[in-house]
């Protein structure tokens, strides 16, 4: 998998988000062979094409699950002081509110995914060499 | 792994919820902000304060996302502890420590009634001066990366410059105010950590928050601590950098 299947991957994503998720990937295509030196293990194609495909899901991920929990945690946050909503521009962010319902279900079709063909433990570990080494053992 | 599995499943996801990927894309840097300034707000809680947020109109807290729109119609956040008070806003215009500038910043700490609770007509207000503001923070939804630094040490020099090698304020650390801080949703890349651990010996006084939506999480997860705290990871994630 090269660079430019993910860009066309990300294809329909607007174009800050597209930006956000490649640069990241090319930033970890780029870094590949020192991942592959600190897991231990000789540089392998079909297990690079996996961590490229991983990177792309964890930075998609983790902003959609950025955005829904600061939202989330700003509301639990103003509760305290018996505050029930947000207005950033013209978006009204309450629990239940049209805009906090979409940021929830996205994130529930993402962890929906995740658990069933079993991908939450790449999402969660910070280090790609850790990533490449369960990739190899589990082939 | 199935690369092709996963590959489809973000194609079909995409393509399924581009309006809310559209929504995020707009909304994401101002959700930071929010965020930011919900942070300072449990700041000064931790620290003593007692809080309130007040707000132009209703029951919702209405956020500035830019340079425009004057002050009052928006929200903010009044602290106060042994009868001083505080006020924190968003998105500010703030004048240069320097010359005439004016600077618009994230968040900022200012005196109390510094800034106008309401538009008078007879005079246009143009930013707070400069001997009103007590601290701010900006916020980056990136990696924290050298010139990253470098560009957030040049805003402090226009602003706050006494932060930088210079004598702290009068009462700045009795009255538990944060440094001039940074907030950044990533960790720190490339040698920006190294770079950071300088600032102590360089006498620089600003935080620089990483990880942030990170530190939220353990924050509500019930942990009680600043999430500016520059050593908050030490205690429960001594590899997060």
């Amino acid at each position: 998998m090269s660079i430019s299947k993910v860009s066309d991957i990300m294809e329909y994503l607007p174009y800050t988000l597209r930006d956000q998720v490649t640069s990241y990937v090319r930033s970890v295509h780029t870094a590949m062979p020192e991942i592959f030196e600190d897991a231990g293990i000789e540089l392998d194609e079909e297990i690079s094409d996996q961590i490229l495909v991983i990177a792309a899901l964890k930075r998609l991920y983790s902003i959609c699950s950025s955005a829904f929990w600061t939202i989330e945690n700003s509301l639990h946050q103003l509760a305290v002081d018996n505050i029930a909503a947000v207005r950033i521009g013209s978006t009204h962010y309450a629990r239940g509110s049209e805009a906090h319902n979409n940021l929830r279900v996205l994130l529930n079709e993402f962890d929906n995914f995740l658990g069933q063909e079993d991908l939450g433990d790449y999402i969660k570990i910070f280090s790609y060499s850790e990533i490449a080494r369960l990739l190899t053992n589990g082939r | 792994m199935d690369v092709d599995k996963v590959s489809r499943f973000l194609r079909r996801i995409i393509a399924h919820h581009q309006a809310v990927f559209r929504h995020i894309g707009n909304q994401q840097t101002k959700i930071l902000e929010l965020a930011a300034f919900l942070g300072a707000k449990e700041h000064y809680q931790c620290s003593g304060y007692n809080t309130c947020i007040m707000n132009p109109s209703r029951n919702e807290l209405v956020v500035k996302t830019s340079t425009r729109g004057h002050p009052s119609r928006y929200s903010y956040c009044e602290v106060c502890k042994n009868g001083k008070v505080f006020e924190i806003h968003m998105n500010l215009l703030v004048r240069s420590a320097h010359d005439e500038g004016i600077y618009c910043v994230d968040f900022a700490v200012t005196k109390k009634d510094a800034v106008p609770k309401e538009i008078r007509c007879k005079e246009k207000w143009l930013c707070l001066e400069n001997k009103n503001l007590i601290t701010f923070g900006e916020t980056k939804k990136l990696v924290i990366y050298p010139m990253l630094l470098a560009q957030f040490l040049g805003i402090v020099h226009e602003i706050k410059p006494r932060f930088i090698g210079g004598k702290l304020p009068r009462n700045f650390l009795k009255d538990r105010h944060f440094f001039p801080a940074l907030i950044a949703l990533g960790h720190f890349s490339g040698n920006s950590e190294a770079i950071v651990q300088s600032y102590r010996i360089r006498k620089i006084k600003i935080a620089i928050v990483h990880n942030y939506d990170t530190r939220l999480a353990f924050i509500r997860g019930g942990e009680n601590a600043s999430p500016f705290e520059p050593n908050f990871f030490e205690h429960k994630f001594p590899d997060v950098n």
